[in-house]
């Protein structure tokens, strides 16, 4: 069941159309990873589902009813997560997830929500002022605020990019936590960030979403097998002898050598076997993982076929 | 907007800042009545000392506490009123905490009449408790004091300090740093102080007049429908800018 769906949304800053027809939808409980590069959209689209600014065309549809600009009570269903999380530094975590729970109406069991927050995100026996904590710690009591209404949707906007790798270990750790019971919008540029929470994936380059697919997908085009391999051929001569085989799914020239993907049972020893029919030199036969990236290319290859 | 009111308190509260207006508005008022009653003394004292001894200098009036009085907080009370003012309606937007607060279920005017409520309400309270400073010296001093002629002109300063006060929060909101507003309010400032001179025609409508109007109060010589059109174009300019602000506000990029 669809919790979140952004149509055709449309966005420019003067000349530069920061977002040119955004569509994607969020199911119910799951978590959405809304990847890209830096530039490419994502904190425009966060910016306007939490109406920080004016979209120019397209409809928000969140929990069955459209968004306006100037809406504000679905507010209370949206936990929001910002990439730098900033919070008057002369307050305590407490004092910020007591007043957020006032700005949110909670009163009944306010002190124990508060309490359960606090525990959490680490930070109940924490007694200093928020001007002292670590980013890190910022981080995970932004969590701590956008959870305190119990929300439907908890969107957070690359909330582990200006984390050291201690900080962003315990972010991610909280968001796993939190993925077997929350729907969260989850946008990012590290692909690795994303393939550890998400369970589908949209992927948005200059303002457009490019492919959506669920994860195991993604992982599956990831499984693929692939060999690097020099030979005294040139690689582009080995590439079309290669190319004929069935078992071979695609080549690409790279600087260590001719990129083979595999594809089918056995592909391994049939590559090898057919190699030494071949009247060649193997100077290099390295396996690779291919990356995530590789990964992304091929399911947007294959959606492309 | 209970929770902006509380949120905006925290900002002078849970920080030194509170202190400031509260310690300048005391000082101020015991530094008036002090003035205006040794000045004399102390001149002719340094006149004498100088060997100059032909010199009558006119007798001291309670009069001249109350000038002293309006004068120091329309010079010094009222600028460092707009310094905490530009930094409390910009310190949100300058900070970023504006994230954190636009994505909680609060509407944009709350959010500025809460700051405009709040630094209000700590001004007034600072000029109540030096007021009753003031009127403990004076009486002290010269063994007398206008109440009610001092607290008509008092109610004008305060509208002065909500009109000023007004015109900072519109040009926070517009430029949403600290330099620029500030700068801006100050011009306005010394533009009007330098149009108080000025008392009559269209001059005698303008927020200009609310510098003269205290003094003219406790001095007997205030015409009451001068001073209701004063006040009433000032609150009224004051109203205008709040609505100008909050449409700024909802137009403009939150973060």
């Amino acid at each position: 069941m669809t919790l979140l769906k952004i149509e055709n949304l449309k966005k420019a800053f003067g000349d530069i159309h920061a977002l040119r027809g955004v569509t994607l939808s969020v199911a119910k409980n799951e978590v959405y990873g809304f990847i890209g590069h830096n530039g490419a959209g994502k904190t425009t689209t966060l910016n306007i589902l939490m109406s920080f600014i004016r979209k120019d065309a397209g409809r928000i549809v969140f929990d069955d009813e459209e968004i306006g600009f100037l809406d504000v009570s679905y507010k209370k269903k949206i936990g929001f997560v910002p990439d730098v999380p900033a919070f008057p530094p002369y307050l305590t975590g407490r004092e910020i997830l007591s007043l957020t729970a006032d700005f949110l109406g909670i009163t009944k069991d306010k002190t124990a929500k508060v309490d359960e927050a606090l525990t959490f995100s680490g930070l109940k026996g924490v007694r200093q002022k928020v001007g002292n904590y670590s980013r890190g710690m910022r981080q995970r009591l932004s969590i701590a605020q956008a959870l305190l209404g119990d929300p439907k949707l908890l969107v957070m906007d690359e909330p582990t990019s200006a984390l050291d790798p201690v900080g962003r270990r315990e972010v991610l750790d909280l968001i796993k936590r939190l993925k077997e019971e929350r729907t969260i919008l989850y946008s990012t540029h590290i692909l690795s960030d994303a393939e550890s929470v998400a369970d589908r994936i949209g992927l948005i380059e200059r303002g457009k979403i490019l492919l959506e697919s669920p994860m195991e997908k993604i992982r599956k085009a990831k499984d693929l097998t692939a060999y690097i391999i020099r030979t005294d051929l040139p690689a582009e001569t080995l590439a079309k002898k290669l190319e004929q085989e069935p078992f071979v799914k695609e080549t690409k020239t790279e600087e260590e050598g001719l990129l083979c993907l595999l594809a089918g049972e056995g592909a391994e020893k049939k590559l090898f076997s057919h190699l030494s029919t071949l009247d060649l030199t193997v100077y290099t036969f390295i396996e690779k993982t291919p990356s995530l990236e590789d990964a992304f290319v091929e399911v947007l290859n294959e959606n492309a076929r | 907007m209970k929770t902006l009111v509380k949120y905006d308190f925290f900002y002078f509260l849970k920080t030194p800042k509170w202190i400031i207006p509260l310690a300048l508005a005391v000082f101020l008022s015991a530094l008036s009545t002090l003035t205006a009653r040794y000045m004399n003394t102390l001149l002719e004292y340094v006149l004498r000392s100088e060997g100059i001894e032909d010199v009558t200098l006119p007798p001291v009036t309670v009069m001249e506490a109350y000038r002293q009085y309006f004068s120091n907080h329309f010079q010094l009370f009222l600028l460092v009123a707009l310094f905490l003012g530009v930094h409390l309606f910009t310190h949100d937007f300058s900070r970023n905490h504006t994230t954190y607060l636009f994505a909680k279920p609060l509407r944009s005017p709350h959010f500025l009449l809460s700051k405009m409520l709040v630094l209000n309400l700590v001004l007034f309270v600072s000029l109540i408790v030096g007021l009753i400073v003031f009127a403990y010296y004076t009486h002290l001093l010269f063994d007398e004091f206008a109440l009610v002629s001092f607290i008509g002109g008092f109610f004008v300063f305060f509208v002065a300090v909500i009109f000023y006060v007004q015109v900072a929060l519109f040009f926070s909101v517009l430029f949403k740093q600290f330099l620029a507003p500030l700068l801006l309010t100050l011009v306005i400032f010394f533009l009007f102080s330098s149009l108080a001179m000025f008392d009559s025609g269209i001059f005698a409508l303008l927020p200009s007049q609310l510098f003269n109007i205290p003094v003219a109060i406790i001095e007997g010589e205030a015409a009451v429908g001068e001073v209701l059109a004063a006040v009433s174009v000032s609150l009224a300019i004051a109203v205008a800018l709040f609505f100008a602000s909050n449409e700024i506000l909802k137009r403009r990029p939150l973060v």
